[in-house]
């Protein structure tokens, strides 16, 4: 105990007395802190914000729809509870209505008392009739909705499943947690290293005199987490400014608590490793040296440029070729910050485009929102009288059947598009028989007049797509490829698809007797397949094309009426559910359209639906805001940047000081010493530029990897995103940045030359 | 007679420049008793310092065997060697290596610290060495404020700071006029009377190396002892 305070006292002095020295380390443990506080602080508003939402849009924990009335009298009264304590819910709400035969119908909400959400719950509903969804809901409860029983649904509303929302949300700020913690441990390190590098003396002579590495590392942690504690309120409230200010240009509320203990330990916890394993390593590796060694790095030897090493990369001359030597000496430096450089910068550029992908793929996907299902039992297919009464339901946006699809891949189909309207980037060249192109993926999508109408809410579709359903082989056509524009086609022209050919024993039907290689790839495998495969043409007219499809194992889309699908497939177009989704202009629409849907689906008789809650989630999440959130977190990242410049060129410039001395003795002309000093900053010119090209080429290839990759080798269908417009402002900083360092790395050295002058003057 | 407090045996330090190789030290035999004192003498460039150097422990040797107080000192990790530098070595530098952004004060400081004593242990024999010292009013200045004399004796509070058992001196009275020469001395010889210390010196100064019990000199890296 004494022990501590007597080392936290000699922190504390230490700080006091050399406050200059930590001033980077005040700014970059304020730096750290701001990270983690905006990272828990808007998650922790998340979290709110999930709460409140489901809080206040359901009261019920699970619903139970077409319950007979004797089943509805024995969940009311909780007849299954023998003792109070099995008294574990209690009945909300109970609708009723006549089902078809005339009898009446039961929906009950029923709210769970506290402590019993787990899945012993629903062996309360274990009648006879409840059994099976009670077993399926013990499978699975996502599996069970809808089709637990022949008339007894049960639905987990959000409010049941907000632990469990809650939960993923911990993952993600957990995870994101890491990879910060990673970030800032490897700045804080970097930043370190430099300081033990200025204090090798001071180092040595604790050695001297009985500081083990234990101790040094001891004292050193002190120090850190001392200045942790300093800047750990001001760091608190700053992140909740920088939050707030996101979260209103989101549109959305911020939750924040002033006084908030835990977020402050929990903060003080994460620090304490961190900061350990920041001064660990370095002064690890420093006291394995002989002291001597760190004592002798003090005196001049260290600071005249050592010609002896690099005489040969350069000729000596002053001020260049002498210049050159020094960069020569601290090359170890400026290679270790140019590496952090561009990490921080691709950081930024990367912050800026996840933002756009996470807002272009949230765009995509709340177009196709699917909150409700309606599966029909015992039909071959949806008509269209029963899909009309349910789309006619109130409070809904979109109603369509869904078709099956038939994807063309690899062995089974090629795409051939007209030789003459190619302008395409992948295919054959034209020196085939019939000098066609090739998708890597075609999806055949079978639609009646219903899905036509979703995919023209969805897409912007060129051309006349009504005419699609007007006669035979016509096709709506997608003209982009992997998240690029790749077909040139227009309305009226013709594709073929190609069908390959089986024999009577379903054997593919070759030209030759070889089948394609199992080792050639895109354009070598098609050429192969369309050489060695028999194929049958099918050409169709398009009458529409779709411009903006996104593009993940889905292909290129080719929209058939079910006709012509049935004709090319040879597959029968049938469909047994009806997906809709939500106005959600209006907060009642959700339970109207339930509601609507229900009563429907009981007068149908043989439809029950199922709940997504799709809108409600993406609803929340919008409030998350992401899209701001990402991009500010690598914009706090990125204030490492200049941050580490600064210190790593004063650093340098301190070390050079009594080389500077020296010179100034020597009677160098004060023209001579700014020309040495532009020399230094013209050096790092070439380091400013590869840092900047080399964040360029990372842009480059994460737009690759989210618009090819993702797509191609991953199969997971995400939304363009084009070039680096969104990242602009991310380079616009990352210019400033550079611009910046540009021009300390002239004007620091030349403040410690006249630092070093006065010093002279100083003496009598 | 107790084992020696110091025993070094055939000890061997080269560096190696790029194309030459300079045995600084070459195969030195040395035995110190406790209580000794003893001034090595020699030219510049003789290998002092790097002798020195190596018996503290702040240098590895390419070769040899350095006991102190029966502890193989080559083979401790260089925490352990942290450590026993800290209790049982004191070492007053050529170049009085005064950290510059401390002051006199707090240089002095440095071994308690090192060595977590509570200043109120060490309170008294602080004032009484710096007192003796006389340095008394210099305690808050930055050692660039100090005469090079001053920093000396500064270095030499700090080396004297814990009451190590042996205290190594490379030169302490280089940067002194003669009369303050003699009285730093005398208290080192003071220091090493009343707690038993053993003193090796390095020394340029004929009367200081005379009032050693022994003096040995370096020539090229050999050591030999011309009196006793
Ligand atoms: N770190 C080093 N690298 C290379 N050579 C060194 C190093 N330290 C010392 N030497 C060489 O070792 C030899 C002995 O040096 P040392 O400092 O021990 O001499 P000294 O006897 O103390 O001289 P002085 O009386 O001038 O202090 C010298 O030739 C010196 O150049
Ligand atoms: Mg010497």
């Amino acid at each position: 105990m004494e022990h501590i305070k007597r080392s936290v006292q000699t922190a504390f002095h230490k700080i006091k007395h050399s406050f200059k020295e930590f001033l980077p380390f005040f700014l970059a443990i304020f730096l750290v802190q701001c990270i983690f506080f905006t990272v828990l602080l808007s998650f922790q508003s998340n979290e709110a914000h999930l709460k409140q939402e489901t809080e206040a849009s359901y009261s019920y924990h699970i619903l139970v729809t077409g319950l007979y009335e004797d089943e509805m009298l024995i969940l009311k009264e909780n007849r299954r509870a023998v003792f109070l304590n099995e008294f574990y819910y209690t009945p909300l709400t109970i609708k009723e209505y006549t089902s078809p035969n005339g009898d009446p119908s039961y929906d009950m909400t029923v709210k769970l008392l506290t402590g019993n959400k787990d899945y012993g719950i629903f062996s309360l509903f274990r009648d006879d009739s409840l059994r099976a969804n009670y077993e399926a809901m013990l499978y699975k409860y996502g599996d069970i909705i809808g089709e637990a029983s022949d008339h007894v649904s049960i639905y987990l509303s959000p409010l049941y499943l907000l632990e469990e929302s809650t939960a993923s949300l911990a993952t993600a700020r957990n995870l994101l947690i890491v990879a910060v913690f990673l970030i800032c441990f490897l700045m804080l390190f970097v930043l370190y290293r430099l300081y033990v590098s200025r204090q090798t003396f001071s180092f040595g002579i604790f050695s001297t005199f009985g500081a083990d590495s234990k101790r040094l590392q001891e004292n050193a942690f002190t120090q850190l987490y001392l200045i942790a504690l300093f800047t750990l309120l001001p760091a608190y409230y700053l992140s909740a400014l920088i939050c707030f200010a996101f979260y209103t240009a989101g549109a959305s509320a911020f939750y924040f608590s002033w006084f908030s203990l835990k977020n402050w330990l929990v903060l003080l916890l994460v620090m304490a490793p961190l900061l350990l394993l920041v001064v660990r390593t370095p002064i690890k590796l420093l006291s394995r040296k002989p002291v001597c060694e760190l004592l002798q790095a003090a005196d001049a030897s260290d600071l005249v440029s050592s010609p002896r090493q690099s005489a040969p990369l350069v000729q000596k001359g002053f001020p260049f070729g002498y210049e050159a030597l020094s960069f020569w000496r601290f090359r170890k430096h400026h290679i270790v910050s140019a590496c952090v450089s561009v990490l921080l910068c691709a950081l930024l550029v990367l912050g800026t485009l996840i933002g756009d992908v996470y807002q272009a793929n949230k765009d995509m996907e709340s177009k196709a929102l699917s909150d409700f299902t309606v599966q029909f039992r015992g039909i071959n297919s949806v008509s269209d009288s029963q899909y009309e009464s349910l789309a006619s339901a109130n409070g809904i946006k979109n109603a369509h059947r869904v078709y099956p699809e038939a994807l063309l891949t690899k062995y089974h189909s090629l795409l051939l598009v007209d030789d003459s309207l190619i302008a395409s980037n992948v295919g054959f060249a034209n020196d085939t028989a019939a000098g066609v192109s090739y998708t890597g993926d075609a999806r055949i999508i079978a639609a009646a007049y219903d899905t036509l109408a979703y995919y023209k809410s969805l897409y912007q579709i060129e051309g006349n797509p009504d005419a699609l359903l007007d006669g035979p082989n016509r096709v709506i056509i997608g003209s982009s490829y992997q998240n690029r524009d790749t077909f040139s086609y227009s309305v009226g022209d013709t594709v073929r698809v190609a069908i390959p050919m089986y024999d009577e024993e379903g054997e593919l039907v070759l030209n030759g007797d070889k089948l394609p290689s199992e080792l050639e790839t895109g354009e070598g495998l098609w050429q192969q397949m369309y050489e060695r495969i028999s194929y049958q043409l099918v050409t169709l007219e398009i009458v529409g094309i779709i411009e903006d499809y996104p593009s993940g194992m889905n292909g290129v889309p080719l929209l058939l009426s079910t006709d012509t699908y049935q004709a090319l497939t040879g597959e029968s177009v049938t469909a047994k559910t009806v997906s809709v989704s939500v106005d959600t202009s209006s907060a009642e629409n959700y339970d109207l359209a339930f509601d609507e849907l229900s009563r429907i689906c009981a007068v149908l008789g043989n439809a029950t639906v199922s709940i997504s809650g799709a809108s409600f989630r993406a609803e929340i999440e919008k409030n998350y805001c992401y899209s701001q959130f990402i991009p500010t977190l690598s914009l706090l990242l990125f204030l490492f940047f200049p941050l580490l410049w600064v210190y790593a060129q004063n650093a340098i410039a301190q070390r050079r000081e009594e080389e500077y001395k020296i010179l100034y003795s020597l009677s160098v002309p004060p023209k001579k010493m700014r020309a040495l000093c532009l020399a230094s900053s013209l050096m790092m010119l070439p380091i400013c530029l590869s840092i900047l090209l080399a964040t360029f080429g990372v842009t480059v290839l994460v737009l690759h990897f989210v618009n090819h990759v993702l797509p191609n080798i991953f199969h997971i269908s995400v939304a363009a995103v084009g070039g680096i417009a969104p990242s602009l402002w991310g380079y616009g900083a990352i210019i400033a940045a550079l611009l910046l360092s540009f021009l300390l790395s002239f004007f620091i050295p030349y403040f410690h030359y006249q630092s070093a002058k006065r010093s002279f003057s100083l003496k009598p | 007679m107790d084992s020696p407090i110091l025993q070094v045996q055939s000890l061997i330090k080269q560096f190696r420049q790029s194309d030459s190789v300079i045995t600084a030290v070459n195969r030195v035999n040395f035995t110190v008793e406790s209580g000794e004192f003893v001034a090595i003498v020699g030219a510049s460039g003789s290998g002092k310092s790097t002798f020195l150097q190596l018996c503290a422990g702040l240098m590895t040797p390419n070769s040899g065997s350095i006991k102190i107080l029966g502890q193989e000192i080559t083979e401790l990790s260089p925490d352990k060697l942290a450590q026993f530098r800290g209790r049982f070595l004191g070492m007053i530098f050529q170049k009085h290596n005064l950290i510059p952004q401390l002051t006199a004060k707090e240089n002095i400081e440095i071994p308690a610290i090192m060595m977590d004593k509570a200043p109120s242990s060490y309170e008294h024999s602080f004032m009484k060495l710096v007192e003796a010292l006389k340095i008394k009013d210099r305690l808050h200045h930055l050692p660039s404020e100090l005469s090079g004399g001053q920093q000396q004796r500064v270095a030499i509070a700090r080396a004297l700071m814990n009451r190590p058992q042996i205290l190594f001196a490379d030169e302490p009275t280089g940067n002194l006029d003669r009369a303050n020469a003699d009285e730093v001395l005398s208290l080192l010889l003071k220091m090493q009377k009343d707690f038993n210390q053993t003193l090796i010196m390095v020394t340029h100064d004929e009367s200081i190396a005379q009032r050693a019990d022994r003096i040995f000199k370096m020539e090229d890296g050999c050591l030999s002892q011309i009196s006793h």
